[in-house]
């Protein structure tokens, strides 16, 4: 399980579900960011290194090795579910967009600076898929149903494949329902090689700082400890990543992790996605 | 050359006629037996006009014991790589026997991938006596590239490759890939991203003297695996079981050419003896029951070797990658056998 490696007939799978409640305007601990800026920001950070991952031959463009789908959840005015892909332009047309797509479209191309030791900062260019945005309610149910409904068509599509991986990106309760249900179908999905893998992460909050648990949370909030409920545990390779970026964890840990600073996002998004090792 | 044979063979026939009237005449004991005569020179003529010579070049002439000569237009170094172009099958150079040392040399690309994605790469110079295989990290940019100037660059740099130190060589290496991969001004983010990380590559080197004395130099997990004749395993080089192979080898880098962790072992061929040079899938493969995939796969003709392979890669039995392998075999055991 969780052994098959990406390729044009087995493409990887990564759909990111994005809390743009209001709260997600707020400040997040650790840097002088909101919670939406900084998950914009790793978004596009994590687009631009599946992209890198695809680039592989002189004079071609990226491969399609990956399909990424982002889903940004909030309501409107009257508190209705507002659910749609955060891709524009080019891109907003399907649900997925492939790595070799991703490249040719981003929202715009940004000139940044990096430094480098002894010498003059080295610019180079960072692509944008994803701005931050804020505003209305949770309506996690209905982000989770969608999620589900794409997902299972692509198990149908690529039965062979490494299952799909779907990241919760969130920082409050759902304001419509409980999600439980919702997670319990997308965990069930499956491909040859594995069930969906569903992890959670709690963005900030004033309770303990929480990440890859392989024990519940019994004494955190009923919150942290449904997100805990609703996160898949890791595979074993990505409990490897995890212990080379320090994290102490054993068998059974989960994609899981709640009041997040800014460090746990990175680290959170860096174990959830790390799949570079299963391309070929 | 063309003209050159049929101008000596035309010459030379109307020279064996004439020569053939004038004995007749010369000598009426010949008798009926003129014709004999004229066959016997037409055979000598057609022998140095070089007609025979080209069907020895087939193979088809060549007596038991015999030694092929190197192909035509051989250089006297062998590079063995997936064609630019997709082709089916598999990339098998035909065995390669000059004496001290017979090779073959057999890369396969990832099942269900296309030849010309084939991140592996192998060489061979000097009658076997310098091989070299290399792999490609498959997330990395242009590793083929990479890959294949490692292992030109080892085999056409002399008798001791590695004699300049082992960061000049790979240094050597890199500028050469900087060369390959420069990009125009106007290139895609992407491709200047990518040229900038740079590539990775395992890669495994051997140098065997006349007197059967090898050297093996080896980065990550590309193996260096040494038989006797009866096909058992004297020794695997730097891993020797499977369980040893990871995700995460040492590796050269196109923009470190110190960051390799460079492995050395040496070794001593007798007749019989044969020396595995192969890339990782392959060597774990091997390594799981050495006993009868060593002698099987030094063996077995290159369609046999395909389909067992294929078969092994697309149930999981062996990991799905690239695979490449140089077998350099002590010649004489075989005749002397």
């Amino acid at each position: 399980m969780y052994e098959q490696r990406i390729d044009r007939q087995h493409p990887g799978a990564i759909v990111f579900l994005v809390d743009q409640s209001e709260s997600m305007g707020d400040g997040i601990t650790g840097m002088p960011l909101t919670k939406a800026t900084t998950v914009a920001d790793q978004l596009n950070g994590l687009l631009f290194e599946l992209v890198q991952r695809c680039t592989k031959a002189i004079g071609e463009p990226p491969r399609p090795y990956f399909a990424v789908a982002i889903i940004g959840y909030g309501t409107d005015q009257n508190g209705n579910p507002l659910v749609g892909s955060v891709l524009q332009g080019a891109l907003a047309d399907d649900w997925w967009a492939w790595t070799t797509d991703l490249a040719q479209h981003p929202l715009r191309i940004e000139e940044r600076e990096r430094a480098v030791e002894g010498a003059p900062p080295q610019k180079y260019v960072m692509p944008v898929w994803v701005d931050p945005f804020a505003g209305g309610g949770t309506p996690m149910c209905t982000a989770l149903d969608n999620a589900g409904r794409l997902v299972r068509a692509w198990c149908d599509e690529y039965p062979a494949a490494f299952p799909p991986i779907v990241i919760n990106l969130s920082d409050g309760e759902s304001t419509d329902g409980s999600p439980s249900q919702w997670a319990d179908r997308l965990r069930s999905l499956h491909t040859d090689d594995g069930n969906v893998l569903f992890f959670n992460l709690g963005i900030g909050g004033d309770d303990k700082m929480r990440l890859f648990d392989e024990r519940a949370p019994s004494t955190a909030s009923p919150h942290t400890m449904l997100l805990w409920e609703m996160s898949s545990e890791l595979p074993e390779f990505m409990i490897e990543v995890a212990r080379s970026q320090g994290f102490q964890i054993s068998p059974g840990a989960r994609g899981f992790g709640a009041n997040a600073d800014f460090r746990n996002v990175v680290s959170f998004l860096n174990v959830g996605t790390s799949v570079g090792h299963l391309l070929r | 050359m063309t003209s050159v044979t049929y101008d000596r063979l035309g010459v030379g026939v109307i020279a064996t006629i004439g020569v053939t009237a004038i004995a007749v005449l010369v000598v009426p004991s010949l008798g009926t037996d003129w014709p004999f005569v004229m066959a016997a020179g037409l055979v000598l003529v057609a022998l140095r006009s070089g007609i025979l010579a080209v069907r020895t070049a087939t193979g088809r002439t060549v007596p038991p014991g015999a030694r092929r000569r190197p192909a035509a237009g051989s250089s006297g170094q062998h590079h063995h790589r997936a064609p630019a172009t997709s082709t089916a099958g598999p990339v098998v150079a035909p065995s390669h026997d000059t004496g001290l040392l017979t090779t073959r040399v057999l890369t396969l690309s990832k099942h269900g991938a296309d030849e010309c994605e084939n991140e592996d790469a192998s060489a061979i110079a000097r009658d076997g006596h310098l091989v070299a295989v290399a792999d490609g990290a498959s997330s990395a940019y242009a590793s083929g590239e990479w890959s294949r100037l490692l292992v030109e660059r080892f085999v056409g740099a002399g008798p001791a490759p590695l004699s300049d130190g082992h960061e000049g060589f790979v240094e050597a290496c890199a500028q050469a890939w900087q060369d390959v991969t420069a990009l125009e001004p106007d290139a895609d983010w992407w491709a200047v991203e990518a040229q900038r990380r740079g590539s990775y590559a395992t890669f495994a080197g051997v140098t065997i003297s006349e007197s059967g004395e090898w050297e093996a130099s080896v980065v990550g997990d590309c193996c260096v695996l040494a038989t006797d004749a009866g096909g058992e395993l004297l020794s695997a080089f730097p891993l020797e079981r499977p369980e040893q192979f990871t995700s995460t080898p040492s590796m050269l880098q196109t923009n470190d050419p110190a960051a390799g962790l460079w492995c050395r072992t040496v070794g001593h061929m007798v007749p019989g003896d044969a020396l595995f040079v192969a890339s990782d899938g392959l060597a774990e493969w091997l390594l799981a029951e050495p006993g009868d995939r060593l002698s099987w796969i030094r063996d077995a003709g290159a369609t046999q070797i395909e389909a067992r392979l294929d078969q092994e890669r697309a149930s999981g039995a062996m990991v799905n990658d690239d695979v490449t392998l140089v077998v350099v075999r002590h010649g004489r055991g075989e005749s002397d056998g």
